[in-house]
Formats: C-alpha cells, sequence, structure tokens
C-alpha cells in the first residue's frame, strides 16, 4: 500500500519537474537547433548562405550589371579631363589596387561594372599635390564615417602605381591586432612575428608592384636563410649588389625565418634612393585605439602594439625612425569610421589639450608622441558640393540603379535636391544608401 | 541716501517708464506731471547724468502714493492701468492688437502658390511596403523591419537589375489568391462553405505570409538574405505558395454554386 503511494509521489513529482515547453518563437532569427533535428538546408552553387554584407560583396553580383557608356579611365598624370567627373581604374590600377585590397566591402560596388570614383579638384588632386609636395612626408586622411577616406586612399594608390612608385598597403590592421593570426617570439628580433599574416602580406606587395621596378632595387645587404624550404635541406642565400628586392620577395622560405624576411624588405625599401615608396595604412585608428592587441603573452597579458613587429614597423615609418631616403616617398594614414575613437589622434594633431591624467585606454601618450616626431599632417576630405551629387546621381540613373519612381516623378534637379538633402548635405554613402537602401 | 539712488538709477531706466506712462494711463494721472518733466529735462538728464531735488521729490512722493494705494486695494491690473474714461480694460484683446502683424503675401510668393496649387503632395510612404513592413514588425522595432526590406529589395535588385518594388508588387499578385472560402452557420444540420472575393490588403497579407513562411527553409542566417532568395524565387514563378494558391482556387471554384448574386 505504502509502497504504490510512494510510487505515485514519484510519479507526479518526476511530471511536475519536467521542464516547461517552449512557445512558439516570436522572431525570425533562426532557432539554434533546439529540439530535434532539422533537415539539412540543401546548398548549391547559387544559394546564398552568409549574411547580407558578405552575400552582396561576395556573390558577385555586378556580373549582370549595366554598362554605361563612355565612362573615361582615370588618368593621374593629367588629372584636367577627369576633374570632376566619374572615371574608371583602367585594367593596369584595378589589378594593382585589387592586390593592394584598396576596394573593401560596404562600398557598394557591387551595383556597378567595374569601381567607379568621382574624381575631385578639393579632394583627389589636393592630397596628390600634398603628399608629394609637403616636407614631413606623412598625411593622415580623416572625416566623417562614410565621407570617402579608403576611395581617396585608392585613388591616391592609383596615383602612385602610374607614377612607377613602390606602394606598400596594409589594408586592414585588425587583421594582425585581432589575435587571429599565429604568432611566436622571434628571439632575434625580440618582437613578436606573425607569419601567416606577413606571407600574406609578402605577396601581396609582390603581386601589386611592378616587376620590372622591384627587379631594378639591388640589395644592399647579404641574406641567408640557412634550412628552410620544406624540407630542411636547402639554403637560400641572397648577394649584395647581385640579387633584387624581387628575389628577396619572392623567396619562399620557412615561417620561423619570415620576420627576418620582412624586415629585410622594409629596409632595403627604404634604404635605397632609386625609387619613390607609397607606404599607406588604412584604418589606423583602429591602431591608434587599440595600444593593446588581443595577442597574450606568456604571462597572459596583452601585447602591447610596438612589441608585435607588424606595429612596430608601422609606427617607425610614421615616426621617421625608419627614414625614407628617396625624397619622393610618402606614408598616408586614413582613419575609418567603424573603429572606436578616443583623444590620441586629436591631441596628435593639435585639436586638444593632452590631459596626463586620462585613462591609456582614451588617451596613448607614446603614440601621440610618435605621431607628432613624424609631423604627420592632417587631410580632411571635403563634403560633395551639390554639383558632385549631380554628376554622381546622374550617373546612377545611367547605371539604372535609381528606382524607377524617383526617376518617373522627379527631374534630375528634384531629386538631386532631395537627395542631396537626404545624404547630410553631400556624405557620398549617405546618398547613395538614399538611393539604393531606402525602400519605404 | 535714496534721493542719490533714485537719481542715479532714473536716466538709465526713463524710456521704460515712459513705455509704462504710456499703457498705465490711471496711474499716470499721477505720474503725468513726472513724465513731462523727465522729457523736458531730457536732454539736461543726457548731458548731466542727475535731476534737480523738486524732480526727485516729485518722483519719491508719487511712488509713495502708489504705494499706499496698492497697499489698501491691491494691485489689480484690468482697473488700475485702464485709461481715464473706462472702467475695466481687457487685457487680452489689448495685447492681441499689439502682437497682430498683418500678413500680406508678395507677388513672388502669390505666384508660387498660383503655380503650385494643383500640383498634388507626393505620397511619403507606399501602402503595401507599409504593409508588409508591419507584418514582419516585431516589438514595434521599425526601422529595423524597414532595415530588413530595403535590404531583401537590394538583393533582389542585384540579382535581377530590375526595379525592386515594382517587381515585389508583381510577383505578390501573382501569388495571392483571388477568393478564399468562408464557412457560415446555417442553423440548419449543414454549414455553408461560400467563396468570397478579397481586398488588396487581404490578398498581399496572405502571399506575403507565404513567402515568410518559405523564406524559413533558406540556408542564410540573415533574415533579409532570406527574404530576398525567397521573393526573387516568387518572381520567377517558383515556390510551393503557388500551390497553394491553386489548391484555395480549386475549393472556391468547387463551391461557386453557393456564391449568393443578389
Amino acid at each position: 500500500m505504502l509502497r504504490v503511494q510512494v510510487r505515485n509521489i514519484c510519479q507526479t513529482a518526476v511530471r511536475n519537474a519536467g521542464v516547461a515547453g517552449k512557445g512558439k518563437s516570436q522572431g525570425f532569427s533562426k532557432p539554434a537547433s533546439s529540439g530535434g533535428k532539422a533537415a539539412p538546408k540543401r546548398i548549391t552553387s547559387t544559394t546564398l548562405y552568409k549574411n547580407w554584407p558578405n552575400t552582396i560583396h561576395s556573390s558577385k553580383l555586378n556580373g549582370n550589371a549595366v554598362q554605361v557608356p563612355e565612362v573615361p579611365f582615370f588618368n593621374p598624370i593629367n588629372m584636367e579631363n577627369n576633374m570632376d567627373s566619374i572615371a574608371y581604374f583602367n585594367d593596369k590600377q584595378s589589378r594593382a589596387l585589387r592586390h593592394l585590397g584598396s576596394f573593401k566591402k560596404g562600398q557598394f560596388n557591387e551595383l556597378f561594372v567595374r569601381p567607379i570614383s568621382l574624381i575631385r579638384k578639393d579632394s583627389t588632386e589636393q592630397l596628390w599635390k600634398k603628399v608629394t609636395t609637403t616636407d614631413s612626408q606623412r598625411v593622415i586622411i580623416t572625416g566623417e564615417s562614410g565621407i570617402g577616406k579608403t576611395s581617396l586612399l585608392a585613388q591616391m594608390h592609383a596615383c602612385a602605381i602610374e607614377s612607377n612608385y613602390i606602394v606598400v598597403n596594409i589594408s586592414f590592421p585588425n587583421l594582425f591586432l585581432n589575435g587571429r593570426n599565429d604568432f611566436f617570439l622571434d628571439k632575434k628580433l625580440m618582437t613578436y612575428v606573425q607569419p601567416m599574416y606577413l606571407k600574406k602580406l609578402i605577396r601581396k606587395i609582390l603581386k601589386a608592384n611592378d616587376e620590372s621596378l622591384l627587379s631594378s632595387i639591388k640589395l644592399s645587404n647579404d641574406y641567408k636563410f640557412l634550412k628552410t624550404t620544406l624540407k630542411g635541406k636547402d639554403d637560400v642565400i641572397l648577394t649584395k649588389g647581385k640579387n633584387s628586392l624581387l628575389d628577396l620577395l619572392s623567396v619562399s622560405i620557412n615561417s620561423n625565418l619570415r620576420g627576418e624576411q620582412f624586415n629585410g624588405i622594409i629596409n632595403e625599401l627604404y634604404s635605397q634612393k632609386k625609387v619613390p615608396v607609397c607606404f599607406s595604412v588604412d584604418n589606423f585608428s583602429s591602431m591608434l585605439t587599440t595600444a593593446f592587441s588581443e595577442y597574450k603573452d606568456v604571462n597572459n597579458k596583452n601585447i602591447y602594439l610596438l612589441e608585435l613587429q607588424m606595429g612596430k614597423t608601422i609606427m617607425d615609418i610614421v615616426s621617421g625612425e625608419q627614414k625614407l631616403n628617396n625624397n619622393d616617398s610618402f606614408v598616408l594614414l586614413a582613419t575609418s569610421g567603424v573603429d572606436r575613437t578616443n583623444r590620441t589622434l586629436p591631441v596628435a594633431l593639435g585639436k586638444i589639450p593632452a590631459d596626463p591624467y586620462i585613462k591609456r585606454d582614451i588617451y596613448e601618450p607614446k603614440f601621440v608622441e610618435i605621431l607628432q616626431k613624424g609631423k604627420v599632417e592632417e587631410f580632411e576630405v571635403p563634403k560633395l558640393s551639390r554639383q558632385d551629387a549631380k554628376n554622381l546621381i546622374q550617373h546612377y540613373i545611367n547605371a539604372k540603379v535609381v528606382l524607377s519612381r524617383d526617376i518617373e516623378s522627379k527631374s534630375l534637379d528634384e531629386l538631386t535636391d532631395e537627395k542631396y538633402f537626404m545624404s547630410g548635405s553631400g556624405n557620398p554613402r549617405e546618398l547613395l544608401k538614399s538611393i539604393v537602401l531606402t525602400h519605404k | 541716501m535714496l534721493r542719490n539712488n533714485l537719481a542715479r538709477c532714473l536716466p538709465k531706466y526713463k524710456s521704460s517708464i515712459f513705455i509704462s506712462t504710456v499703457m498705465i494711463p490711471n496711474i499716470s494721472n499721477r505720474l503725468i506731471s513726472i513724465r513731462n518733466i523727465t522729457s523736458e529735462t531730457h536732454n539736461e538728464i543726457e548731458s548731466n547724468n542727475s535731476m534737480s531735488d523738486a524732480e526727485v521729490d516729485k518722483w519719491l512722493t508719487s511712488i509713495q502714493e502708489l504705494r499706499s494705494q496698492f497697499k489698501q486695494s491691491g494691485f489689480n491690473p484690468e482697473i488700475d492701468l485702464s485709461p481715464p474714461g473706462k472702467g475695466k480694460l481687457d487685457l487680452i484683446k489689448e495685447t492681441q492688437q499689439i502682437n497682430i502683424k498683418p500678413f500680406k503675401p508678395t507677388d513672388t510668393q502669390i505666384k508660387e502658390w498660383e503655380s503650385l496649387k494643383n500640383v498634388p503632395l507626393p505620397k511619403r510612404e507606399d501602402p503595401i511596403l507599409q504593409q508588409i513592413t508591419n507584418i514582419i514588425m516585431r516589438d514595434g522595432k521599425k526601422q529595423l523591419a524597414e532595415k530588413i526590406i530595403s535590404r531583401a529589395l537590394y538583393l533582389v535588385f542585384l540579382q535581377t537589375r530590375k526595379d525592386p518594388i515594382n517587381l515585389l508588387k508583381k510577383s505578390l499578385d501573382d501569388l495571392a489568391p483571388l477568393m478564399i472560402v468562408k464557412t457560415f452557420n446555417t442553423g440548419v444540420a449543414k454549414a455553408a462553405v461560400i467563396p468570397v472575393p478579397l481586398t488588396l490588403r487581404q490578398r498581399t497579407r496572405i502571399a506575403w505570409k507565404w513567402v515568410i513562411d518559405a523564406s524559413k527553409n533558406r540556408a542564410s542566417s540573415d533574415f533579409a538574405v532570406r527574404l530576398a532568395e525567397e521573393i526573387v524565387a516568387v518572381s520567377n514563378g517558383l515556390g510551393s505558395a503557388f500551390d497553394k494558391r491553386d489548391q484555395i482556387h480549386k475549393t472556391a471554384i468547387t463551391h461557386r454554386s453557393y456564391i449568393k448574386l443578389k
């Protein structure tokens, strides 16, 4: 009798203790495989499986874009014909820019057959003039989010390539700051080296620049990389005066020696006087605002930026520790709107006074010192004028990306007035967004 | 002491006193003499920046008189401020009269108005887009819903290179059922199953619900991408939703004899 009762109690207790069933979910976000196995999704070659920004960037959607006739190519040597109009980059420039990583996602390049660029007197020409004539040889591009800093940087790369510069571009410093690459402490150099990142960067430099230009630079030092092939047998020996920079860039060596190889490349690039070098860093603000990278040392402390080989190299070039021997060489930095902002850059540019009692997270005195030592000058990207906006909108209409309701009901001037207002008086990204990404 | 102070202050505030004496005729019965004095001695005040003793005495006595009057009866602006002949003053009316500036449009303004009189105001938003945005909206987050719709339509445009809004409207119109059967209780044993026509809003809603349902089977984790894929599929006439529509139409046709035509 008692046994039966106990058993009943047990059963009800178990029943009551069960987890309450979940109600039907309300949102549209995908549930994380709750209860039962969902049938696997069939993914074919045409399936779009990424998230939106990556989908539009990487699905080769500009394959069926409308070709706009009579768009000129950008000619950096003689900019007058391109002035205040839209231009394509020619094949040579495009190839180099793609290798350099000058085109980025979120630039709406998928709308057009090939990336377009608005050549402007007060930004393109001005900056090129500033960069080639300035004494300090170091310029930082600033401006609000979406104003076209990266686009301007791409134009500068094109100019540099056409003017026979060697171009080195660090397109996204987060790649060597966010702790996703392999790294080790190089005992010889006493810095943290990231071999896989360096491998990609060296390949970029090799592919983006003209081979004849690279091979014209003869090495000024001997380089010995011993037992460095995969099997650990062969030695790579490059001799001074005989081998060129091209050889140094294209040697395939083991990852433990790649830090030395990169150091050698940077030294050779800047010690020679023959060829001018354009060194640029996009998203430089991410370096300025994250003084401590995501990498951890043996004491589980975050590694300081200047202890990383990449960070140290960049900052040496910015501060002038690494001399630019060619007078035409320049360093071009660009901030980014996606990054965190802090007081380091405004203090370095002398816009606000320094506050020594503030946290290092908000104000990093060492970086200020570096920037001021290099006498970095600011170049603020101006907003579009109404005429610029009109030219752009005319191109968008020609490329058939404007909604038909806008074209049918409004004249070009009315549309320009409306969209120029919507763009916050001349922010190019907001202008394009208000045209192609506002469906109400 | 007071005298000196007054002498120092008065010239500074002379203009304000002057205005108030205009506005306060009853009080100004007493002050009129002072006003006369001040206006007479205007130049003198400007130059010397001082008053004669007699003037200051007059000011003081009249201030004392006013003070005693207000102590007895209190300050009532409607009575105290009224002009000598009138008993009471309508303050609201008076202030309105002061503030009224008659608006006269210029010729250019009239011309502009004439030219724009017959131009219809453009609609701020598209009713169908509004409806589908509201359907996918959760927790009143309309901007998020708009962002999803915009992103989906942008992707639709990239894939098809046609105007995405027109494409969406056309495909929703193709997908949506025209009729639906409704069951009515007749009171006798058999319920009446009668096909009824749907309005545009009802049709859009049903079609859009089917699109959302079908988009759940897409691979992407981003709702905008899933929706875009589904819209493109529907615009190409693909998808299980078309079978649903045909089924509904079939039932409606089988029950066509129950349609009551008055």
